[in-house]
This record gives C-alpha cells, sequence and structure tokens, in this order.
C-alpha cells in the first residue's frame, strides 16, 4: 500500500478545470516526479497535498489518515518552494529553526538540529548569514534544510531548481537526489523538464491538462508511452501515418511493412506511428525500408541527426551513428530489431494533437516551448 | 474563511463610509435643501455674491501660482540633488524634505518671526535702512505664496528625484550620440520623460494649496481664500453658505482626486517599459564648481532652517524684553518654565499628545485592515475601500471638518448621526479620518511587497496562523506601518485646519493654543509651543517616518 494516496482529485478554478480524476500514490522512501507543461496541473496538486488548496472532489490520505481538509501547518510534511520563500528578515540559522521554533521545541534542541542540518547542506559556517547575503545556489540548500528541520513524513519540492543558473542546476539536481536517498525521504517534486524527472524521479506522473497521462518509471514513459502526448512530452518523435495489418504489422508507405509495439489493442485499420531517432537506421532504398530524401544534418557527438523528409511529406529524424548520407541525398529508413518503436497509436487518439509534419518529428522541439 | 473575510469587509466598508462618505453625504444633501426639499437658494446665493466668487477665484489663482514657484524651486533642487555630488548632499537631502513633515501652523508663525512685521529679518532691514516703518508687511496673497512655495516645492523635489532614479542613462547617451548638445538633450529628451512625474507633483502642489489653511487664515486678512471663507461663515453662524462653500470646495477637490488616479492608471499601463541603469552622479569638477555647489547647498539649507531657527530664538525671549531692538536682548527659559509650571499652559500638550496618539492607533488598525482587505477581495468591494482610504487625502481639512461639525451635532440615532461636536471624541474622530489615508496608503505600499508565499512557508512548517503573523508577516509589513504611524501621528498632532472648527475648550489642541497665545501677544509661549511641535515632528519623521514621505 502506498504511503500517500491521492484519490480521484478535482479541481476547478472558477469555471476553468484544473485537475480530474487525478489518481496517484507515492510510495514510502520513492521521490515521485509531477511533470508536465505549465498549466498542466502539477504545482495545484501539489499545493492539495501540501494543503494549500481543497480539491472539490477526492481525497489526499496518509495511510489511514485523511488529510484532505487538514491545515497545512498540521501536515508535517516539507516543502520547498519554487523561489524558496525563505524569510528575508531572518538569518540563515533562524530559517531553518522556524519549524521547530513554532512547534515549542526547546532552544538547546533547536541549536543541535540547525547545526546537523547546516551540516547535512554543507552550510555549516553561514548560519549567521542574512538571506541576501548568500548565493542562490546556498539559498536553495537553506530551504531544503528548513524544509527537513522539523522532520517531516514527506517532502513536497516545488520547481526546486528553477532559479538557478544551468550549470549549477545539474550540479544541485544530483546532490539533492543522493541527500533525499541518504535521508531516506518520501518525496514528491515537481518540475517541467523532462531531463530533470528522469534525473531524480523513482517514478513520474505525466499531467497534461489536468490529467493524468502516465504513472510509471522513466523508462516505461520513454519506451511504452501510453498516449502520444507521453511520446512527444519525453523524448523526440517523429510520427508517420500507417495502417494496421491483421498480422500486426503495420505499413508506412507503398509496399513498406514494419514490425511495431502496440499502445493499444489495435485492429486492423489506420494508426499513427513513432520511431525514435535511435531506433532505427539508414540504408540504400530497398525492400522494407522506407525512402526519404535528406534535408538537413546536425552532428550531435555520438551521433548526427539526420532530417528526412518522406514522399509523402512528412519529416523523420534518425540518429545516425555511423557515416550519415549527405544532404539530398536519397536514402531509406529501417527500424533496428528489437527497439521500442516503432510504436502505433490509435489514429483517433492522435487526432486532437496531430502533429502536422513540419512540426511533429522535428528534433529541436522542446517540451516546454 | 472567505465568508468571514467578506463580513468582515463589509463591516469595515460600511465604518469607513460612515466616517468618510457620510458626513460628506450629508453635507450634500442638506446644501441642496434635502430632504426637506430641493432648494437652491443657497446656491444662488453664492452665485450672486462677490465675494463667495472673489474666494472662488482666489483659491484657484493662488493654487496655480503655488505650483509654478513649487515648481521653479522644487524641479531645479530635484536635478541638482540627483546628478551632482558635492560636499554635505546626504545631510542637506535629509534637511531639504523636512517643510513637509513639518505642521503647516508651525512653518506660517515661523515666518512671521522671521519676516513679519516684527520679524528678526525685517527689523534687520529697518535697523539697516534706518527706516521708520517695517520695509515690508507680512499679508495678503504675497505671504501666503511665500508659504506655500516655501513647503510645497518638496512634492516637486520629491517627484523629479524619484522620476531621474528611475530614468534610463542609455537615453541621454543615444541623444549625444545623435550629436544633441546638453540643452537639446534637456529639452527634447529628458523634460519629456520627466512630465509624467511633473504632471504629478503639480496635481498634488495645486490640492494641498487649495486645501491649505494656516496660511490664509493667518496672515490672509481681508484676502479670503474659500477654506477660510467656510471658516468665516461657519463662525459667522450662516451654515447654509458654509454649507455651500463646503460642497464647491469638495466638488473641486473630488475632481483633482479623479485626475490623479486617472493619471495614476494611465502611469500603471505605460510604465511598465525597460528599465536601465540611472545616469551617474557628476562630481563636480574644480575646487571652484564644488565650493560654490557646496556653498550654494548651504546657504540654502540655511535658508530653509531659518524660519524654524527664528522660532527657537523667540522661544527664549522672555514676555516683553524685546521691544525696538534689533536683536532680543535677554534670553531666558522662563517661557519654557512657565509652560512647565502651569497646568493650564500644559494642559494643550497633553491633549494634543493623547489625541493624537489615540488616532494613530485607531487609523492604523482601520487604515491596515482595510488596505489588507482591499487586496484580498480585488472585485467592487476591494475598490471602494480603496477609494475610501484615498478620498480624505483629496478633501481639504476645512472641508472634512465642517462635514463633521454638521453631521454630528445631530441626534438622529435611526440614520447613524450622534452628537459627537463639543465632546471629547469629536477631535479625535476627525483626526482619525485625516490620518486614514496615511496609515491606509503605507499600508496598502507594504502589503503589494509582501510576499504571500512567506506565509505558506510558514505554515507548511507547522506554524499556526498567530505565530505567523507574530513571526513572518508583522515585522515584514513593520516598516511600512510603522512610517504610516509617524506621518499620521505627525498629522494629528500638529492638525490645526479641523481643531479650529471642532475643538472644545476643555479639548483645545496645541495648534489651538498657538493661535491665542498670538492673539494674547504671548509670542514666546506660542513659539515654545510651536518648537514643541517641530521637534516632535521632526524626530519622529527623521526617525520612522521617511519610507513613504510623498
Amino acid at each position: 500500500m502506498a504511503f500517500l494516496e491521492l484519490d480521484r482529485i478535482g479541481k476547478r478554478f472558477g469555471s476553468t478545470r484544473v485537475l480530474e480524476d487525478v489518481t496517484a500514490g507515492v510510495v514510502e522512501g520513492e521521490t515521485l516526479v509531477l511533470l508536465g507543461p505549465s498549466g498542466s496541473g502539477k504545482t495545484t496538486l501539489l499545493r492539495i497535498i501540501a494543503g494549500f488548496e481543497t480539491p472539490e472532489n477526492g481525497s489526499v490520505r496518509v495511510g489511514d489518515e485523511d488529510v484532505t481538509n487538514l491545515a497545512p501547518a498540521k501536515r508535517n510534511f516539507g516543502m520547498v518552494f519554487q523561489h524558496y520563500a525563505l524569510f528575508p528578515h531572518q538569518t540563515v540559522a533562524e530559517n531553518v529553526a522556524f519549524g521547530l521554533a513554532a512547534q515549542g521545541v526547546d532552544r538547546a534542541k533547536i541549536a543541535t538540529r540547525v547545526e546537523e542540518l547546516l551540516d547535512l547542506v554543507e552550510l555549516g559556517e553561514l548560519g549567521a548569514r542574512a538571506i541576501h547575503e548568500i548565493s542562490g545556489g546556498q539559498q536553495q540548500r537553506v530551504a531544503l534544510a528548513r524544509a527537513l528541520a522539523p522532520g517531516p513524513r514527506l517532502l513536497l519540492l516545488d520547481e526546486p531548481l528553477s532559479n538557478l543558473d544551468p550549470t549549477l542546476r545539474e550540479r544541485t539536481r544530483r546532490q539533492l537526489r543522493e541527500l533525499l536517498g541518504r535521508v531516506g525521504m518520501t518525496a514528491v517534486w515537481v518540475t517541467h523538464e523532462q531531463q530533470e524527472a528522469f534525473d531524480v524521479g523513482d517514478r513520474i506522473a505525466l499531467l497534461d491538462g489536468g490529467h493524468l497521462q502516465q504513472l510509471g518509471t522513466a523508462e516505461d514513459l520513454y519506451q511504452r508511452p501510453a498516449t502520444p502526448f507521453v511520446a512527444d512530452f519525453v523524448g523526440q518523435a517523429s510520427w508517420l501515418p500507417g495502417v494496421g495489418e491483421a498480422d500486426g504489422s503495420v505499413s508506412v508507405a507503398a509496399g513498406v511493412r514494419w514490425r511495431a509495439t502496440a499502445a493499444d489493442e489495435l485492429g486492423e485499420g489506420p494508426v499513427e506511428v513513432l520511431l525514435r531517432p535511435e531506433d532505427c537506421r539508414l540504408k540504400e532504398p530497398g525492400e522494407g525500408r522506407l525512402p526519404a530524401r535528406v534535408t538537413a544534418r546536425r552532428f550531435a557527438g555520438f551521433a548526427t541527426y539526420v532530417e528526412l523528409v518522406t514522399d509523402d511529406g512528412r519529416t523523420l529524424t534518425v540518429a545516425a551513428e555511423d557515416g550519415a548520407p549527405e544532404v539530398g541525398a536519397r536514402t531509406g529508413v529501417e527500424p533496428i530489431p528489437g527497439r521500442p518503436s516503432p510504436r502505433s497509436f490509435a489514429a483517433a487518439m492522435t487526432e486532437p494533437r496531430r502533429c502536422s509534419g513540419a512540426d511533429a518529428g522535428s528534433p529541436s522541439r522542446s517540451p516546454h516551448s | 474563511m472567505l465568508g468571514r473575510g467578506r463580513w468582515l469587509a463589509v463591516a469595515i466598508a460600511a465604518l469607513l463610509i460612515w466616517l468618510v462618505g457620510y458626513p460628506l453625504l450629508i453635507t450634500f444633501a442638506e446644501a441642496l435643501g434635502l430632504p426637506a426639499a430641493l432648494d437652491l437658494s443657497a446656491f444662488r446665493q453664492f452665485v450672486e455674491r462677490e465675494d463667495e466668487w472673489l474666494a472662488l477665484w482666489h483659491s484657484l489663482w493662488i493654487s496655480a501660482a503655488s505650483v509654478l514657484l513649487a515648481a521653479a524651486i522644487g524641479v531645479p533642487l530635484g536635478f541638482l540633488f540627483s546628478r551632482h555630488q558635492f560636499p554635505g548632499r546626504r545631510l542637506l537631502g535629509s534637511l531639504v524634505v523636512l517643510p513637509v513633515a513639518l505642521p503647516p501652523l508651525v512653518g506660517v508663525i515661523a515666518f512671521l518671526f522671521l519676516y513679519g512685521e516684527s520679524g528678526l529679518l525685517t527689523r534687520g532691514v529697518q535697523q539697516i535702512l534706518g527706516l521708520e516703518q517695517a520695509p515690508w508687511r507680512l499679508n495678503g496673497a504675497g505671504a501666503i505664496l511665500l508659504v506655500h512655495a516655501y513647503s510645497m516645492y518638496v512634492f516637486f523635489y520629491l517627484f523629479t528625484r524619484a522620476a531621474l532614479a528611475r530614468f534610463d542613462a542609455s537615453v541621454l547617451e543615444a541623444s549625444a550620440s545623435l550629436g544633441a548638445g546638453r540643452w537639446r538633450t534637456l529639452t527634447r529628451v529628458t523634460l519629456p520623460l520627466l512630465l509624467p512625474a511633473l504632471v504629478g507633483a503639480a496635481l498634488l502642489t495645486f490640492m494641498t494649496a487649495l486645501g491649505s489653511f494656516s496660511a490664509p487664515y493667518l496672515y490672509g486678512g481681508g484676502f479670503r481664500v474659500l477654506p477660510t471663507q467656510i471658516v468665516a461663515s461657519k463662525l459667522n453662524g450662516q451654515l447654509e453658505m458654509a454649507r455651500v462653500e463646503t460642497v464647491m470646495l469638495a466638488t473641486l477637490a473630488f475632481l483633482g482626486l479623479w485626475l490623479v488616479r486617472r493619471l495614476d492608471r494611465d502611469r500603471q499601463v505605460a510604465g511598465g517599459g525597460v528599465r536601465g541603469v540611472a545616469p551617474s552622479r557628476r562630481q563636480l569638477r574644480g575646487r571652484g564648481a564644488r565650493a560654490a555647489a557646496g556653498l550654494a547647498g548651504w546657504a540654502l539649507a540655511l535658508f530653509l532652517l531659518l524660519p524654524h531657527l527664528t522660532l527657537v530664538l523667540v522661544s527664549f525671549v522672555p514676555p516683553a524684553t524685546w521691544t525696538t531692538q534689533y536683536l532680543p536682548p535677554v534670553l531666558d527659559g522662563s517661557n519654557y518654565r512657565s509652560l512647565m509650571m502651569e497646568t493650564e499652559r500644559l494642559r494643550p500638550v497633553f491633549n494634543s499628545l493623547w489625541m493624537a496618539l489615540v488616532a494613530t492607533a485607531v487609523a492604523l488598525v482601520l487604515g491596515a485592515t482595510a488596505a489588507r482587505l482591499a487586496l484580498r477581495l480585488r472585485g467592487r468591494l476591494g475598490k471602494l475601500l480603496e477609494l475610501l482610504l484615498a478620498v480624505p487625502w483629496a478633501i481639504p481639512g476645512t472641508v472634512f471638518a465642517v462635514a463633521l461639525a454638521l453631521t454630528f451635532s445631530v441626534r438622529e440615532l435611526w440614520i447613524g448621526r450622534f452628537v459627537l461636536v463639543g465632546t471629547v471624541w469629536i477631535l479625535p474622530l476627525a483626526y482619525v479620518v485625516r490620518s486614514l489615508p496615511v496609515t491606509g496608503r503605507s499600508a496598502l505600499a507594504g502589503l503589494r511587497q509582501f510576499d504571500e508565499r512567506l506565509e505558506d512557508a510558514a505554515q507548511s512548517l507547522g506554524a499556526s496562523r498567530s505565530y505567523t503573523w507574530r513571526k513572518v508577516t508583522l515585522p515584514l509589513l513593520k516598516p511600512a506601518l510603522l512610517a504610516g504611524a509617524a506621518l499620521a501621528f505627525i498629522t494629528a498632532l500638529g492638525d490645526f485646519v479641523t481643531s479650529i472648527v471642532l475643538y472644545t475648550y476643555d479639548t483645545r489642541p496645541v495648534s489651538v493654543e498657538i493661535l491665542s497665545s498670538l492673539r494674547l501677544q504671548d509670542t514666546g509661549v506660542a513659539a515654545v509651543y510651536g518648537v514643541f511641535l517641530m521637534v516632535i515632528s521632526a524626530t519622529i519623521f527623521l526617525l520612522w517616518g521617511r519610507q513613504e514621505s510623498v
């Protein structure tokens, strides 16, 4: 049984539905990432867990205890805020001590605990500093120490790295993950960055438009995306129109039939086929290969991304590990056997977000653009 | 939770309406002869009487002239202090804004002691030139304008400095790189960019001058402006006429308030632009230039401080010792002693202190609560609360005094009218109304800067609401609230405008006592009272009030 259970959570602001029937659980000791584009409802969900918002329907439970309507102050959840929300009129140490002092813990105990935590986040000697006297990275660690000080049973992190510059972000991410593991903290971590989610999440809940799209490990989301949205949001995706055949294969062009995994129970009929750049290779045009022409090449170190356009005008991207053809050359695309893609989705599912040829396959597409 | 907040908001709004809106409404209605019957005869009388027209005309042109004079002093001063570095700049910078913090009446009597017919400077000039009579008389429009210019330039000074601080230096560099000389840059770039701030300062000055009472009352003589005309009508028992005059003045003030708010809105829309780096301060080059600037600065400071120094000097002159000499022949502390020994003379001091304290406390709580609700609720109720906080700022004190006097001298409990006039409570009540915009505005400013996520953070750490309020919200709002309270206290302590209309003998405040001491030729004692107001106001202002000095 999960440590924290979210059961059919629904929330609306005015007439906009921000969350609809979200059900998820957090297992003791794991970090669950709430991932999604802005407006997906992830922050609202976190605020509902924290108690700053009350859901219209559904419940939040910790074990047997229903905390849906419990005041934030009584939940014993720690929270690291997006802009840290450090108290500007207090020193670093006073910030860390705040939670314990609010609960009336005696001074000697507070002092020991503050010292312990400042050591934990490697800020031992900065306790007497004012908040504005320390760097952004240090502020982030103070926010973490402050949240951990009262010994919360769950830690909530709202985009904890978004205020750091890119180089610092990656290092802090690793440190933070390592630290959470060391203290055995159960955590819910909100982010809009796929890479961050993959790095820190034991499991990831991908939200879009207030709906839970998929809950699973990074591998689940990347290799077995449940919806085209997941496939698009997590990693690069090219899309080809196809037709499902009786034997389970898909035909993507006249005379080109590929074996494909399937996101749904698909019968015969039109499908959209997902192709990851690293799951296929380029050969001379021929049997079972999708003919295409090279439009651009981008060298990326371990491989060269080759952008192609098919005869019917679809674009796709292939990561060529050795010997990419010249721009303008004709080539044939062939899936590498045993890879997760090609993966077929019922065509109807992709309808609302039918990615126009130009857009869908473009590897430069970032989920948060 | 929201339900409780809304009820509190409705209650506070009702209280504010009763305090701020209701007396004005009653005055307007009664001026029109309501509720009995619509009767415009009082207005007809106003239109037919020449002295009324004259007072209205005087009010308008004095205010306009005050704007010009204040701008002529304040804008160059703002440039000087923003753009140039010279010895003593910081200290002078604090002194320069002081006139706005001192009670107007103190300035008026200080001017009287310096430039008045038997003032220090006047005697000096008379002596030097060997004249039979004083070389000038401090009365009429000129005297009023002198005092106005002296205190109101601060608005232009502060607005200019604020606008220049927001100025993007690259704009000036761009102008220079396009070949424009300094004069061209000033007239084509700097001044147009400064215009919104200058218009703002002009409106503020105009409205302050429109409501100014102390200077016209003491120097005006036969030269009446609307505020003094109103008080005269009221004292002569011409209540109908007083009502109509009040309505006229209030209408002008509302017009001004409407303009100010419109301007603020436009500025908020236009103001979201790019923020650059302010031009750096130019260190004046050459010893000569620096010495000249320093000298000019200190001469200016002396000029600004001279009236108040004179006030201090006069407070040490024993009664009936300074007759025809240029300088007072005897100086001692007898005025101070007599004030300390005689309870009747000490009484106004206590009165002013306790009434100002009570009014400040009430205005602080009411203003802060209303401000918080106004921001929380937004919507129409929020807007109404904000407007109610702003109204007493725009409405001249005289208007409020007369409105309160007319509204609360009748006992009609079922429509919320009590007899408060003649009781201890009418003055503190009037002070509360006058202080509300000050405490409300600074609370609004403080709350707008306050990050509500800090309260979330405190609660997520297990802090109760009261603990959060005590340890997070209050400490962070304290500077803003303190500044508001300081200015409110200064306003109430030195109030003359409303006091002269509403005081009773037992609750007479210091300002009223200054006036009666002057009438009794007790100049030394009047000066002591003035010094008392000046010292307390200046101290409080310099300690806590400067956060929000516009």
